[in-house]
């Protein structure tokens, strides 16, 4: 056996072993990975609501970082019930900014801070 | 939606396709076969178990990403994940040229192991071939961990290299004849007497 065969021959050794004990990655890795293809098929199930929009311009762009149709629903959501309140508001509202506005007008104590939410719980107070 | 079991069996390509079409359990069969392979190869590639786990699973990740776009029969998953894992990996040694490296493999002994000073010995020699190919040049490195730990033949190595056949050969006999040089000077340690 030459010098060269004998050298091929224990660096063969050590690739065997090398072979047969890979490093083996974290289990934590799997389930990133998991995580992704997840991420990714959904992305491609529900394209309109995760994936950026293709052809963009401002509105698109605005639309898209707010989290796109799903947010813009909620918002409009949100802001219907805030016109519905400014229109028709509850009694309890209506009463207490009544007798702000009508009232013996402004003093240093006077704040929106300082209205009484819970007069309703007044005669129970009062009772013990 | 096909049963996990029946999907063992199914070739990457096959379940690339089904992932593309929507089917959640070809992602897991396909990451349990592949990601332990692209992290060994990036491991062997950095010398850095964290920084290999981050590559590893970027390439993953673009492999979901093209799946919809994948053409059958034009490249085998394997080299394509090679490829990236490849190109990725140089990009990180640029960036993090100067950092230092883990030697540590941490892999199990094989089963064969029987005794406690071979055990030692082949954690020793992991971890010295591991020592020795971080010392190659990365083009040396890369065609010696695909030739000889990963087994890939030539022309596929070639493919995923983007150099010719008579190019990874030359590169291949280079790598080999520096780390025998390298691990020659430490034989008595290593226990080269043994084999003989």
């Amino acid at each position: 056996m030459t010098d060269k065969d004998q050298l091929d021959d224990e660096l063969e050794n050590f690739f065997v072993v090398a072979r047969n004990t890979p490093p083996k990655p974290s289990s934590a890795l799997s389930v990133r990975m998991l995580e992704d293809a997840e991420i990714t098929r959904t992305a491609r199930v529900h394209p309109s609501v995760l994936r950026r929009p293709e052809r963009r311009n401002v509105l698109s762009e605005i639309l898209w970082l707010i989290g796109g149709p799903p947010a813009v629903l909620a918002l409009s959501a949100a802001a219907l019930v805030g016109i519905w309140i400014g229109i028709s508001p509850p009694n309890y509202m209506a009463d207490q900014v009544q007798s702000y506005v009508q009232g013996s007008g402004y003093n240093e104590t006077d704040s929106f801070w300082a209205v009484d939410s819970l007069g309703g719980f007044t005669v129970l107070t009062a009772g013990g | 939606m096909m049963p996990l079991d029946s999907l063992t069996n199914a070739s990457d390509e096959a379940l690339l396709v089904l992932f593309a079409n929507g089917d959640p359990k070809a992602a897991v069969v396909l990451t349990h076969r592949l990601g332990p392979r692209v992290f060994a190869y990036g491991f062997r590639l950095l010398g850095d178990r964290t920084e290999a786990e981050d590559v590893a699973q970027e390439a993953m990740l673009r492999l979901w990403k093209t799946a919809p776009d994948w053409r059958p029969g034009e490249a085998k998953i394997t080299t394509w994940l090679f490829r990236v894992v490849s190109n990725l990996c140089i990009d990180r040694k640029r960036r993090y040229r100067n950092r230092p490296v883990s030697l540590e493999v941490g892999a199990d002994p094989p089963d064969g192991a029987d005794s406690v000073d071979e055990t030692l010995q082949q954690k020793a020699r992991s971890e010295a071939l591991q020592a020795a190919l971080l010392d190659l040049p990365d083009r040396q490195r890369q065609a010696v961990i695909l030739r000889n730990i990963e087994d890939l033949a030539n022309p596929e190595i070639a493919s995923i290299m983007g150099i010719s056949v008579e190019a990874v050969e030359s590169l291949t006999a280079r790598g080999k004849r520096a780390l025998s040089k390298i691990l020659n000077d430490q034989r008595d340690a290593l226990g080269f007497e043994n084999d003989r």
